[in-house]
């Protein structure tokens, strides 16, 4: 099997910095906002994971944790936000579809995974509405970051 | 950028970063919090009085839950603690607060604001901060009564936290005051107003949602009450 193919260079990573802190901001100011948090954090890694090897990706995820960590000592729901997005790095290059598609499959599905692991079942089926727009906001900035972390990408790379 | 010493050097940053958020020094906590997701919390007593005020105005709206205010809060006893984050995602509602183990406050403490109104309870304490479970918080549940008869039951928090239990005979109705009787808070805090009585399908019990006249993200600072007597 080939080595998946990234993108990883200083001005990339930058970029990608760049783009986990905002996502992060946004996370937390329109959650006070709205009433819900739309997990853009957690799509703009898995958007990341196309695009970059495994340190970088951990470093993105160190950074975005370290953003929305809200208590001392880390919160131990957040290290989803770590380990899911590593998680899919690893199954990334067995996606069988174009990697702007695979992106939008990993928001909706990642958001999901990430609700039953933090709240149970409870969280889709109790709240159905926020789940949904969760998934549809996520998934359109997941595919702003997408693009943004690297639009020479075309493929999922294998 | 692809060598063994940048990757390496990636490695050692990631790893700072993350003994960065389990260490949370004040610098780099205390200040990211206050300057860039939020208006600093008030510190001055002029400050925490007028925040107060401004709270108490809003909660004017709600009659019954101002009869029931009783005294204001002695800010003499009440310890004021400002709201540096919150918790960031779906599905919880916690917030941290300025106040830990240095100035007395232990786990399962009422936190209310302006007049006497439950915010929520104080879940762990660290140094010099602790985390507060809100009402609104889905794991928070408390025993309470409603109105003048006093009729019991069970405030469910949650994104919509509803009050469930209330027996079949219990007469209720929009307007009514909710309050706190829960053998770990003070006796009778304020919780909000009924909004909406309706009967659930098995018609054993009647299920109520709630109206608060504030809003918990404009909050800046929040009071931690003694110990009860």
């Amino acid at each position: 099997m080939a080595a998946p193919r990234t993108e990883f260079g200083f001005r990339a990573l930058l970029k990608a910095v760049g783009v986990v802190i905002l996502a992060s901001l946004l996370q937390l100011k329109l959650g006070t906002y709205f009433g819900w948090a739309p997990d853009f954090t957690l799509v703009s890694l898995f958007a990341a994971a196309f695009h970059f090897s495994l340190p970088p990706l951990a470093l993105l995820a160190a950074i975005g944790f370290w953003f929305l960590n809200w208590r001392p000592g880390g919160d131990g729901i957040l290290l989803f936000y770590v380990f899911l997005p590593l998680a899919f790095w690893g199954i990334r290059p067995f996606l069988p579809w174009q990697a702007w598609f695979g992106n939008l499959i990993a928001a909706a599905a990642g958001i999901t995974v990430f609700y039953l692991l933090s709240a149970g079942y409870a969280a889709v089926s109790s709240y159905p509405g926020i789940w949904l727009k969760d998934i549809f906001w996520g998934s359109l900035f997941g595919w702003l970051a997408f693009r943004i972390c690297g639009s020479r990408y075309t493929n999922a790379g294998v | 950028m692809a060598g063994i010493g940048e990757k390496t050097a990636i490695w050692i940053l990631t790893a700072a970063v993350f003994f960065l958020v389990w260490w949370s020094p004040p610098w780099s906590y205390h200040w990211l919090r206050e300057r860039l997701y939020f208006s600093a919390p008030p510190t001055t007593v002029a400050e925490i009085l007028a925040e107060n005020q401004a709270l108490r105005a809003e909660l004017a709206e709600l009659e019954e839950v101002k009869r029931a205010w009783g005294e204001e809060i002695d800010i003499k006893t009440a310890l004021p603690a400002g709201i540096y984050s919150r918790y960031p995602l779906n599905f919880g509602n916690q917030i941290l607060v300025a106040a830990g183990e240095k100035r007395g406050v232990f786990s399962g403490q009422a936190v209310v604001a302006a007049g006497k109104v439950l915010i929520g309870r104080v879940e762990k304490v660290f140094s010099e901060t602790a985390t507060v479970r809100t009402v609104f918080d889905p794991a928070f549940q408390i025993a309470v009564r409603i109105g003048k008869d006093g009729s019991e039951a069970l405030f469910a928090g949650g994104v919509e936290p509803r009050l469930t239990f209330i027996p079949r005979q219990a007469v209720v109705a929009p307007g009514d005051i909710v309050y706190a009787v829960d053998p770990s808070l003070p006796y009778g805090l304020a919780v909000g107003e009924v909004k909406e009585v309706h009967f659930l399908e098995d018609e054993l019990f009647q299920e109520a949602t709630l109206r608060f006249a504030y809003d918990l993200n404009r909050l800046r600072v929040v009071f931690l009450l003694p110990r009860s007597k």
